[in-house]
């Protein structure tokens, strides 16, 4: 009888298994497992302090100790890294204040109002048909400034809007005799350019406005020709969906849309390279990627975000490695596109437009991870023997076919945080892997900038946990629509706000997005890496290239226990009449624990032995 | 039980010293802004708790404000236990009052509440705001050369500006005797 550990240091996880062997009846009973955040970067001696707590979790459950112990098996670690980044590659810019587009809660009056710019005191100034939008600052009462313009429309003023400081417009609007519209909680008002065309747009409640958020709408309210029109299409597109807005056109307004040089990639392949620039967008990065497969290098162009990014990579890589930074090479990368709220530069009440925006991840792998070291101080620290046993997707492979239903020939699809890891067994025990660039870590990534929380911590909450509503004191509503009703009422501080609802908490997310927009782009972000590169992945390691060749696919590691990323790969791969589902390793553990398990399993091939199955 | 024949709105219960208060004025243009409904009830209590929370069960909104002793303000829910009021806060300000009463106004809506200031946004500039305005010192002096109104027109018109005073004077009187 002889008690073998398998210890499987993953980039997050470090998970153990610890089965005991009866060598003559060639039975292996797992009798405990352990699990503990990887410490440090995978493949270094930080991961020591990981092992051991994840192997103390594991034994305390049994009451073991190292001396019971006969042997360590710890795998031979894939080297891959990922890292993720960012380039916008769209900008918008004001460069005269030429448009509030924000959305108070409660703008006042209803209809389109168009006129000069005044402020409010200089009203005594203007003469009977003057036509006016009204700027009330912060510092006038709403109830003089309602007397004022009754008083001067009286005098056969015209004024046709108003813009205020102070969150007044309803009060004002209440208080005047004819209807203008009004908008109001504008912080910057002091910008506002005076004495300048300008129009006001308040849609009725539940609606939105439709003059100022179409081109030619604009364009006919400040009669502008067609190269002007092309000038103020970004603000139009940036108001779309408001229920209020006003535009300001100033002589010399100048709105633009300009293209950031976002820099280029250079893809290195067997066949050639393919040089691409990233603003060309997602598609083409990832066709060009395709095309010159197997790829042997990625680089950017310095002084660019996408050049500083992989250089990071590398240098990572080649730290851990202690490997030259010339020999470590980008063997993959995923593009997505996305949309970035980005401030627009110039505007007065601090309101955003989406800008295009690529994600990019990057995946590296080097020669060999210094495994032996760790081995050495593992068995220093343990006194048990320690072995580096197995590459990771034979071990993988052998833990996944532990879970009930499965047979050769099928694929295991390892979903961690930095890479998504593939590999494939043929009926005659022929294994296939591949790694790809993207994984947990890019999803957090789309999540964060797409929704624009600038934190990635709740993006990682986003991505993990399911989402509801808190609609009253009392109840919440979920995503489905089912609703939980509460004894005790529930914090102001959740009311009325999405939340994000871990086993124990409710988060809320301060944020003004709907519960369906956050769940859409989290859908959306995991279907972008997951479901994409589950494709990638498959078509690279399938020997014929085509999917519908393999009949089982099983998926494991980290984000493999997400709630809905499998059923997204599932529906996916049930097009090409392919088996996807969750892994249960050794029935029990679910997609957690594969290799550990497949190092304990394949202990008894090393003595000789053969393992029925 | 919300009485059934009465508009749905959110109820005021005040205590007598604050009646005349302009704390309580700004509470009304807090739910007014946001378009809410509101009516003050004359009931007595032993204290702000009980008297917020009668007036929340009264209300067939569900929801009361409260306004009492050390410039108290207090939003109240029916479902809740009198002691536990939805929020509460000593204030100081009239815009807080104004504040307070548009969280009112959400409770109501079903939509977040807001925090309360402690000072007005605009008075109160962050470094960031002020680099912002001096990027755009720019464009501003440079419209400000655009304008054709010169300052010493402007003092010409002070006697009417004393006019328009005088009117808004006796104007706000007006609404004040209605």
């Amino acid at each position: 009888m002889e008690y073998i550990v398998g210890v499987d240091v993953g980039n997050s996880t470090t998970e153990v298994a610890v089965g005991k062997v009866d060598k003559k009846e060639e039975n292996i009973e797992f009798i405990t497992d352990g699990i503990y955040k990887t410490t440090g970067f995978k493949g270094t001696v930080d991961n020591i302090e990981g092992i051991i707590n994840s192997l103390d979790s594991a034994l305390e459950k049994v009451d073991l100790k190292y001396e019971d112990l006969d042997l360590i098996r710890i795998n031979e670690a894939t080297p891959v890294i990922g890292d993720v980044a960012m380039e916008t590659i769209t900008e918008t810019v004001i460069t005269e204040s030429t448009m509030i587009g924000h959305d108070p809660w409660t703008p006042g009056g209803i209809g389109l109002g168009v006129g000069y710019t005044t402020r409010i005191e200089d009203l005594s100034d203007c003469k009977p048909g003057d036509e006016l939008i009204i700027i009330i600052p912060g510092d006038v009462d709403f109830a003089d400034a309602a007397v004022l313009i009754n008083k001067a429309v009286e005098s056969g003023i015209k004024i046709n809007g108003a813009v205020a400081q102070k969150d007044d417009a309803v009060l004002i609007v209440n208080r005047l005799n004819e209807n203008i519209p009004v908008i109001d909680e504008v912080k910057y008002i002091n910008k506002i350019p005076i004495n300048k065309k300008a129009a006001v747009e308040v849609a009725r409640p539940g609606g939105t406005i439709n003059k100022l958020s179409d081109p030619y709408g604009i364009a006919t309210i400040f009669e502008l020709n067609s190269e002007d029109t092309k000038h103020i299409f970004p603000v139009a597109r940036s108001l779309i969906g408001n229920r209020s807005a006003v535009v300001i056109r100033t002589p010399e307004g100048d709105v633009e849309e300009r293209k950031i040089p976002a820099g280029k990639l250079v893809i290195f392949g067997d066949k050639g390279k393919s040089e691409i620039s990233v603003d060309s967008g997602a598609e083409e990065i990832m066709d060009s990627v395709e095309k010159i497969q197997p790829v042997k290098d990625v680089k950017g162009e310095s002084g660019t975000n996408v050049g500083g990014m992989l250089d990071r990579v590398k240098e990572t890589m080649s730290k851990v490695t202690d490997q030259n930074l010339s020999k470590i090479m980008i063997k993959d990368i995923l593009a997505v596109n996305t949309f970035v709220p980005q401030k627009v530069k110039g505007g007065l009440a601090e309101e955003h437009a989406m800008e295009n925006a690529v994600g990019l991840a990057a995946m590296v792998k080097t020669s060999q991870l210094p495994m032996q070291k760790i081995a050495d101080k593992l068995q220093q620290k343990t006194g048990v023997k320690v072995v580096i046993a197995g590459v990771e997707a034979n071990m993988a492979i052998r833990g996944a076919l532990t879970t009930p239903g499965t047979d050769k020939p099928f694929v295991i699809l390892d979903m961690g945080g930095g890479s998504t890891d593939a590999a494939m067994v043929t009926t005659k025990d022929k294994v296939y892997s591949t790694h790809l660039a993207g994984a947990g870590d890019m999803v957090s990534l789309l999540i964060n900038i797409e929704l624009g929380i600038d934190d990635l911590k709740l993006a990682e909450l986003i991505k993990k946990y399911p989402l509801a509503k808190v609609e009253s004191i009392f109840h919440i509503r979920h995503e489905d629509g089912s609703v939980k009703f509460f004894d005790e009422p529930l914090a102001s501080k959740l009311f009325g706000r999405v939340v994000i609802l871990t086993e124990t908490d409710m988060i809320p997310i301060p944020t003004k997005h709907s519960l369906d927009k956050i769940s859409q782009v989290r859908r959306e972000a995991k279907n972008d890496v997951f479901v994409r590169n589950s494709e990638r992945a498959l078509k690279r390691i399938i020997p014929t290239g085509n999917i519908r060749d393999i009949d089982f696919v099983v998926m494991v590691g980290g984000s493999a226990i997400d709630f809905e990323i499998p059923t997204l790969i599932s529906n996916r791969l049930s097009e090409y009449g392919v088996v996807a589902g969750r892994g249960n390793i050794r029935a029990i553990m679910g997609p957690r624990n594969a290799v550990a398990t497949g190092l304990v399993l394949s202990y008894l091939d090393t003595e000789g032995s053969v393992e029925n199955g | 039980m919300g009485d059934q024949r009465e508009k749905p709105s959110v109820y005021i219960a005040v205590e007598d010293s604050y009646k005349n208060s302009s704390l309580l004025d700004y509470l009304c243009y807090g739910l007014e802004e946001e378009g809410i409904p509101f009516k003050m009830i004359n009931d007595s209590a032993k204290n702000l708790y009980s008297l917020a929370h009668q007036a929340a069960q009264a209300s067939r909104l569900d929801v009361s404000l409260a306004l009492g002793e050390n410039n108290k303000v207090m939003i109240h829910h029916k479902k809740l236990d009198p002691n536990e009021p939805f929020f509460e806060k000593e204030i100081s300000k009239e815009f807080q009052a104004k504040a307070i009463a548009s969280n009112a106004a959400r409770l109501v809506k079903g939509i977040p509440i807001k925090d309360i200031p402690l000072e007005i946004d605009q008075k109160n500039k962050s470094v960031s705001d002020i680099l912002i305005d001096l990027d755009n010192f720019k464009s501003i002096s440079k419209d400000a050369k655009n304008e054709k109104i010169s300052n010493s027109e402007k003092d010409v018109d002070e006697n009417r500006i004393k006019e328009l005073t005088n009117y808004i004077y006796q104007k706000l009187k007006n609404i004040e005797n209605k």
